[in-house]
C-alpha cells in the first residue's frame, strides 16, 4: 500500500482515539491527499508505458535493419553502425552545454558507451572478424570507464562491473590487463564513500561484485579463490554486523547475501574429503593470491577498527582456520569435518546477535547456518547412520532443554518487570 | 555554461574521440590493400546453427585442419604462426606452423587455437581456424544450408565451395565471402 493512502487511513484512527484534534486532522489529510494525487501509481503506468512502447519500436527498427542488413553496401552499414554512438555524442553535447541534470548525463553516458559497443560489434560482423568474448568486453570496458567519471554515471558503472565478468577466461584471460580493469572504478568508490554521496547505497551493492570478479583474475587456482571468497564474505558479515545494528539489516546488501554465501561455502566444504581445498601450492605468484593479500588485509583492518563482538571472533577463528590449512602438505587433508565447528559458532553467534539488536533477519541467518549444518550432516555419506543418530537425538534433546530453560528465564523476566511496574 | 561542464566536454570530446579510434583505426586497415598479404580460398564443410544473439551463421569446418609437423617442436599454449600457401588446385595449403614469427610470407597468427590430440598420431596438430563462422541473412540461411550440405555430402560432387580470406601482413585476417564455383552464395542462391 502507498504510505501516503496508508497514513490517510490512520488519521481516522488517530482523530477517534483523540490522539490529534479536528484542525490538525485536517490540515494532514489536505496535505496527504494532495501527496498522494502526485505520487499516484498512474504516473508510475504511464511512465512504464512510454517505455516499454519506446523499446518496442526501436527492437522493430533493429529487426527491419537485421533483415535487410545484407542487401546494403559496407558504407551505408557501417554509417548505420555508428548512428547510436553519434546519438550518444549530440545527446552528450546537448547535455553538457545546456548543463542538464544528472538522468540527462547518466543517457549520455550509456548512449556513447553502448553506442561504441554497438559499433565495434557491427564491425566485427561486417567484415566477419571473429574475436571472442573476453577480448571484445575488455576493449568495451576501456573504452566505457572515462565516461563513467566524465559522467558521474552510476548506470554505466553497474553496467562496467557487470561487463568484467565476461572478460573471464579460463585459458585466454590476461592477469594484468583484468587488475587494471579492477583498479579503474575504485576512485569512484573511494571519492563517493568519502564524500557520504547520494550514490553510498547503490555503491554497497556495486562493491560485492567488483570483489567477487577479483577472485577470477588470471587463471584462477581453487586454493587462492577459495581463501579469498572466505575472507571476504567474513568481512561483509562482519562489516553488515555493524551497518546493520543502525539500521534495518535489509536495506544492507552484504549482510544476507554474506551469510547465505559463506553458510553455503562452509557447508560443501564440510563435504570435501580428499584434497584440501585451500592448498596453495603452485600458485604462490598468481595474481589471485595477490587479491588473497589484499583482502586478508582489509579484513584485519576491519577487525581492528570494529569493536569486539563475539560474532567477529568466531568469524576470525574460521578465517585462521582456513589459513592454516594452506600450510598444510599435500595428503594430510582430513579435516572437512571441523567446518562443522564455523557453522555451528557463526549460527550461534548470528542467533545472539539478533537476539540482542531484536533483528529477525539477523536471527534467521544464524538458523540457517545451523540448519544447513544439520540438514548436510544428515545426508553425509562420509559419517555412518549409528554414528549420526545419537547426534542427532542428542542435539534434539540440548535444543528442546535449552528451549525450556530460554522460555523460563523470559518469563520470570517479564514477571519481575510486572512486579516492578 | 558552468566551468564544470567545460571541463567535462573538453574531456568528453578527447574520450569520445579515443572510443572511435578504435572502430575507424580497424575500418581504414581493413580496407587498405597494401595491408594484404594474399587471399587465400580455404576448402569447407558446413551446418548452420543459430544464435540467439548473432542470428544465422554457417558453423564451417575449415580444411586443412590437421598438419603433421616433422619435428614435433611446437608449444601450442603460446601463439602459434600458421604459414601458408596454396595447392596445384589453387586452395590454401599449410607449409608450416611455428612459434617464431617467420619473417616473410603470408601467416596466420593463432592464439590457443592448435590442439594436439592424445588420439592423433605424433606429430599431428589440428587447427581450429579464428573464421570458423559465416554470418548469414535470414533470407537465404535455410537455402544455403542445404545447397552447402548437399555439396559437401556428396562425394562425386565437382562443385568447389570454398571460403576467401584476405591474409593480412600482421598476421590478421578478413573474411571476403564463401563461394560456390566463383560466386558467392548469394549469387548462387539467386541464379
Amino acid at each position: 500500500m502507498n504510505n501516503n493512502k496508508w497514513f490517510l487511513q490512520e488519521l481516522q484512527v488517530l482523530r477517534s482515539q483523540e490522539v490529534i484534534d479536528e484542525p490538525t486532522e485536517l490540515a494532514l489529510r489536505k496535505y496527504y491527499e494532495k501527496r498522494l494525487a502526485e505520487t499516484s501509481g498512474i504516473n508510475h503506468i504511464m511512465m512504464c508505458i512510454w517505455i516499454v512502447g519506446i523499446v518496442s519500436i526501436l527492437s522493430g527498427i533493429i529487426l527491419f535493419f537485421n533483415y535487410n542488413w545484407d542487401s546494403w553496401s559496407k558504407p551505408v552499414r557501417l554509417m548505420l553502425s555508428s548512428i547510436p554512438m553519434l546519438c550518444g555524442f549530440a545527446l552528450s553535447l546537448w547535455a553538457l552545454i545546456k548543463g542538464k541534470g544528472q538522468k540527462f548525463l547518466e543517457g549520455s553516458a550509456l548512449l556513447t558507451a553502448g553506442g561504441a559497443a554497438i559499433l565495434i560489434a557491427l564491425i566485427s560482423q561486417i567484415y566477419q572478424i571473429q574475436g571472442n568474448l573476453n577480448d571484445y568486453m575488455t576493449l568495451v570496458l576501456f573504452i566505457a570507464i572515462p565516461f563513467v567519471y566524465i559522467f558521474n554515471s552510476i548506470g554505466l558503472l553497474a553496467l562496467y562491473i557487470i561487463g568484467l565478468f565476461f572478460t573471464i577466461h579460463y585459458i585466454e584471460a590476461k592477469a594484468v590487463i583484468q587488475l587494471i580493469q579492477l583498479a579503474l572504478p575504485l576512485p569512484f568508490f573511494v571519492f563517493h564513500f568519502y564524500r557520504r554521496s547520494n550514490y553510498l547505497s547503490p555503491l554497497r551493492f556495486l562493491a560485492m561484485p567488483l570483489c567477487v570478479f577479483s577472485l577470477f583474475i588470471g587463471k584462477f587456482p581453487e586454493g587462492p579463490v577459495l581463501l579469498t571468497l572466505v575472507i571476504f564474505l567474513s568481512l561483509g558479515i562482519q562489516e553488515g554486523q555493524f551497518l546493520a545494528s543502525s539500521k534495518n539489516s535489509g536495506r544492507n546488501p552484504w549482510y544476507s547475501l554474506c551469510s547465505l554465501g559463506l553458510a553455503w561455502t562452509l557447508i560443501i566444504l564440510s563435504f570435501v574429503d580428499n584434497d584440501n581445498p585451500f592448498a596453495i601450492k603452485g600458485a604462490l605468484f598468481n595474481p589471485s593470491l595477490l587479491v588473497c593479500v589484499l583482502a586478508s588485509g582489509l579484513y584485519l583492518w576491519s577487525f581492528l577498527a570494529r569493536p569486539m563482538t563475539l560474532l567477529k571472533w568466531f568469524l576470525l577463528g574460521n578465517v585462521l582456520f582456513c589459513l592454516i590449512l594452506t600450510c598444510l602438505p599435500e595428503g594430510l587433508y582430513s579435516c572437512h569435518l571441523f567446518f562443522n565447528i564455523p557453522l555451528l559458532c557463526i549460527g550461534i553467534a548470528l542467533l545472539l546477535d539478533g537476539i540482542q539488536k531484536r533483528l529477525l533477519s539477523t536471527f534467521n541467518l544464524g538458523l540457517l547456518f545451523i540448519i544447513g549444518m544439520l540438514a548436510a550432516r544428515f545426508f553425509d555419506m562420509n559419517i555412518s547412520a549409528l554414528s549420526r543418530a545419537p547426534f542427532f537425538v542428542g542435539f534434539g534433546v540440548v535444543l528442546l532443554v535449552g528451549n525450556l530453560k530460554f522460555s523460563k528465564y523470559l518469563r520470570n523476566t517479564q514477571e519481575a518487570a510486572n512486579e516492578t511496574n | 555554461m558552468k566551468p564544470t561542464n567545460k571541463i567535462r566536454l573538453a574531456l568528453y570530446i578527447l574520450a569520445f574521440a579515443l572510443a572511435l579510434a578504435y572502430p575507424v583505426h580497424t575500418v581504414i586497415s581493413l580496407e587498405n590493400e597494401a595491408n594484404i598479404a594474399g587471399t587465400f580460398m580455404f576448402k569447407v564443410a558446413a551446418y548452420d546453427p543459430y544464435d540467439i544473439m548473432r542470428g544465422h551463421y554457417m558453423a564451417l569446418r575449415i580444411l586443412p585442419d590437421k598438419f603433421k609437423k616433422e619435428d614435433n617442436s611446437l608449444d601450442v599454449r603460446k601463439k602459434c604462426y600458421l604459414q601458408l600457401g596454396t595447392d596445384k588446385d589453387g586452395f590454401a595449403e599449410i607449409l608450416g606452423i611455428t612459434n617464431e614469427k617467420p619473417e616473410n610470407g603470408p601467416y596466420l597468427a593463432l592464439n590457443g587455437r592448435i590442439a594436439r590430440r592424445s588420439y592423433e598420431p605424433e606429430g599431428y596438430f589440428t587447427i581450429h581456424y579464428p573464421f570458423s563462422k559465416f554470418y548469414l541473412n535470414e533470407k537465404i540461411a535455410t537455402q544455403a544450408d542445404a545447397e552447402v550440405r548437399r555439396i559437401s555430402s556428396a562425394t562425386d560432387s565437382t562443385d568447389k565451395l570454398y571460403l576467401q580470406v584476405d591474409i593480412l601482413k600482421d598476421g590478421n585476417f578478413k573474411v571476403d565471402n564463401l563461394y560456390i564455383n566463383g560466386k558467392t552464395i548469394r549469387q548462387h542462391l539467386e541464379q
